[in-house]
């Protein structure tokens, strides 16, 4: 594969990205330590695809997707974003030079209550990125407002209504309609419908699946909701303390893991059937302090198959043929089991 | 399983009979609840399901008569049986904030709720909160009520009680709060302990552990459970009983497997369709529950699902509140579509 090739594949490759935090103390603020919120992630999001990224919280999905959108700097690594007019290290650009970019990659956010604006009106909710990017004219910013409120199954009636006349899936259209409005090539969806019911749930994926075909957008899909990140991604990167441990389709993840936590996490999931056995290898104990993790794998003091070699060394990722990634010391000896 | 169907009325530890609490605002009165029954049985789950806005959690404060103004219990009976028939108490007649009804709250009928961070004080250690439930109802003094407070840490599975004692509520993480929530409303022995949405805040691994808890513990103490969300695999996993709820009124109840196998009124059949479950094929399209649930101020007259029913029937479902009809034992429905 040439690499000019990959880079129209591609919207974002993201190489060895790192983000620590600093633990302080003393009344210098004398850095004692790092939180290493994200340690050495590679992955990548193909044009026109979903990736979805899953784990416990506190593992670092977020902060994953806010160095995407440079929300916050990244420590180390590159994050190549790759546009028609090339291609450009997200990661490290001045703010200035980034500007143009972030019309390129929005966000949709868990919480449709916070994230609007109660004292704006749908109009000036969904025109304001317009606003910012020169478009002033109010009869051509009142045409795409109507537009993307349609195309996300609102009425267009609806503009002079306020946040707090809508229900929660209404809410979550409504910052959809807004993410949509710059025609962005990326869009990081950071647990779009958790706070939801389950029949509105299935409406707003519903949408996400149909404007991805309508308009071609990638999605970089955060949830710890493996059902709905099985419905709607091409691909899973499975997260634990700020290191990815497997990657694969969802047939792959969920028909053969790899990783004992991945085992854990699909069958902690409650299954809507009461003929299902009920068996979930519970986890014991809870993410460790990502400050101060355990030695060798970071999974291994709650990982039911560790042996002594887990409690020394780290794995790394390996790849197998198929071109899986997955890091762990007994993936050939151990036999996982997933859903079927 | 087939015993347990068999379980008529008169063994019930708690029943429900035509419970109404509306809402006297000045927009005009919302029927919150509107003539629900429900039946709870001794070492039984009972689950109630539905939409938010649908009455669930409003049921389950009436019950123990935790409505404020401008909320009213204005008709019903929320029946408490005690050892013999005569030892039965109407909570809804108790005196307000009599010694009675403080008996019955966190004694005979406890309470965990959705977000264990609101629901501990912040100002008291976890200890204080624990011995001063145990105090309220029984005779023990400060070191007794202490040392069963930590008994209780180490029934559900806490490690280090006596260091958590001294804690916080801030300091635990989310499932250790959960933890520490379910051993204060059971350290009183009740008989029916009330779970609101007691999982919907923890990630599935944590949701699996307490899950798997509550299960314990109804085992060891032979309590009575009500849970009250709108996950159906949480459901599914923990309920022997269900009912299914649409604004203010129950519209189906039977056990588990005859509710979840063979759905028969038209909200729960959609409701269980909507659902990514794990074997759901990806990118497949959820059928999904048409439109929202009606304003409050303007249900529909009839059947309150008949505006977002596939199966209307003209002339008959706009027009009156169908007859519950009798399925099989056990398995109540009220739909039209069963009238004859």
């Amino acid at each position: 594969m040439s690499a000019t090739k990959t880079k129209n594949e591609n919207i974002v490759e993201i190489k060895n990205l790192k983000k620590y935090y600093p633990i302080t103390a003393g009344i210098f603020q004398r850095v004692i330590g790092h939180i290493k919120a994200v340690d050495d992630v590679s992955f990548v999001i193909p044009r026109g695809k979903t990736v979805g990224l899953v784990g416990e919280s506190g593992c670092g999905k977020t902060t994953i997707s806010k160095c995407i959108l440079r929300a916050v700097d990244p420590t180390s690594g590159e994050i190549h974003l790759n546009t028609e007019d090339g291609t450009n290290n997200v990661a490290d650009m001045r703010e200035k030079d980034l500007r143009p970019l972030r019309r390129e990659m929005q966000m949709i956010f868990q919480d449709p209550f916070s994230s609007l604006n109660p004292r704006m009106n749908l109009f000036d909710i969904v025109s304001e990125p317009l606003l910012l990017n020169g478009i002033k004219s109010r009869i051509e910013r009142q045409d795409r407002v109507e537009e993307l409120l349609s195309k996300v199954g609102l009425r267009p009636e609806y503009m002079v209504r306020f946040p707090h006349a809508f229900s929660g899936g209404q809410r979550q259209r409504i910052g959809i309609a807004r993410a949509l409005a710059l025609n962005p090539s990326l869009i990081v969806c950071d647990e779009p419908v958790s706070g939801l019911d389950v029949s509105v749930q299935a409406q707003v994926i519903n949408l996400l699946m149909d404007l991805q075909d309508e308009l071609g957008l990638s999605y970089l899909f955060v949830s710890h909701d493996l059902s709905i990140v099985r419905q709607i991604s091409d691909s899973i990167q499975v997260m634990y303390l700020g290191r990815l441990v497997e990657n694969g389709t969802p047939d792959e993840i969920f028909s053969s893991p790899k990783h004992p936590y991945t085992e854990a996490l699909i069958s902690a999931v409650p299954q809507a059937d009461p003929d299902v056995t009920k068996n979930h290898q519970t986890l014991i104990g809870e993410i460790p302090n990502p400050s101060n993790p355990p030695d060798g794998c970071y999974f291994h003091p709650r990982c039911a198959y560790a042996t002594d070699e887990c409690k020394i060394t780290n794995p790394g990722l390996t790849v197998d043929k198929s071109g899986r990634s997955f890091s762990c010391h007994n993936a050939k000896d151990i036999k996982l089991s997933g859903l079927i | 399983m087939t015993t347990k169907n068999k379980l008529d009325k008169e063994t019930s530890i708690l029943e429900v009979r035509g419970l109404k609490t509306y809402f006297y605002t000045a927009d005009g009165i919302v029927r919150a609840v509107d003539g629900v029954d429900l039946d709870i049985f001794p070492k039984r789950t009972l689950g109630i399901v539905g939409e938010s806005g649908c009455g669930k959690s409003i049921t389950t404060k009436s019950i123990l008569r935790l409505i404020d103004h401008p909320g009213r219990i204005i008709e019903g009976q929320v029946n408490l049986k005690g050892d013999t028939p005569k030892d039965t108490v109407d909570i809804t007649q108790l005196k307000n904030n009599g010694t009675q009804l403080r008996q019955i709250r966190g004694g005979r009928i406890s309470m965990i709720f959705q977000e264990p961070m609101t629901s501990f004080s912040p100002i008291h250690t976890v200890g204080n909160q624990i011995t001063e439930a145990i105090r309220l109802h029984s005779n023990l003094d400060k070191i007794e009520a202490n040392e069963l407070a930590e008994d209780w840490l180490i029934r559900v599975g806490m490690s280090n009680p006596s260091q958590r004692l001294k804690q916080y509520a801030f300091e635990l993480s989310g499932g250790q709060r959960q933890r520490a929530m379910i051993a204060m409303a059971l350290c009183t022995n009740p008989d029916v302990l009330i779970a609101d949405e007691p999982t919907t805040a923890l990630d599935v691994t944590t949701q699996a552990q307490v899950l798997d808890l509550l299960k314990e513990m109804q085992e060891k103490n032979g309590m009575s459970i009500i849970m009250i969300t709108h996950d159906l695999g949480v459901i599914a996993e923990l309920a022997d009983d269900v009912s299914v709820m649409y604004l203010g009124k129950v519209v189906e109840s039977g056990t588990i497997r005859q509710v979840f196998k063979n759905p028969k009124h038209p909200y729960t059949q959609a409701l269980l369709s909507s659902i990514p479950s794990l074997a759901t094929g990806h990118r497949e399209r959820l059928p999904i529950l048409t439109g929202t649930i009606p304003h409050p101020q303007a249900r529909p007259k009839g059947c309150p699902f008949n505006p977002r029913c596939k199966d209307f029937i003209e002339g008959t479902c706009e027009i009156s509140f169908p007859e519950q009809e009798i399925i099989e034992e056990g398995h109540l429905v009220n739909c039209h579509l069963y009238n004859k």
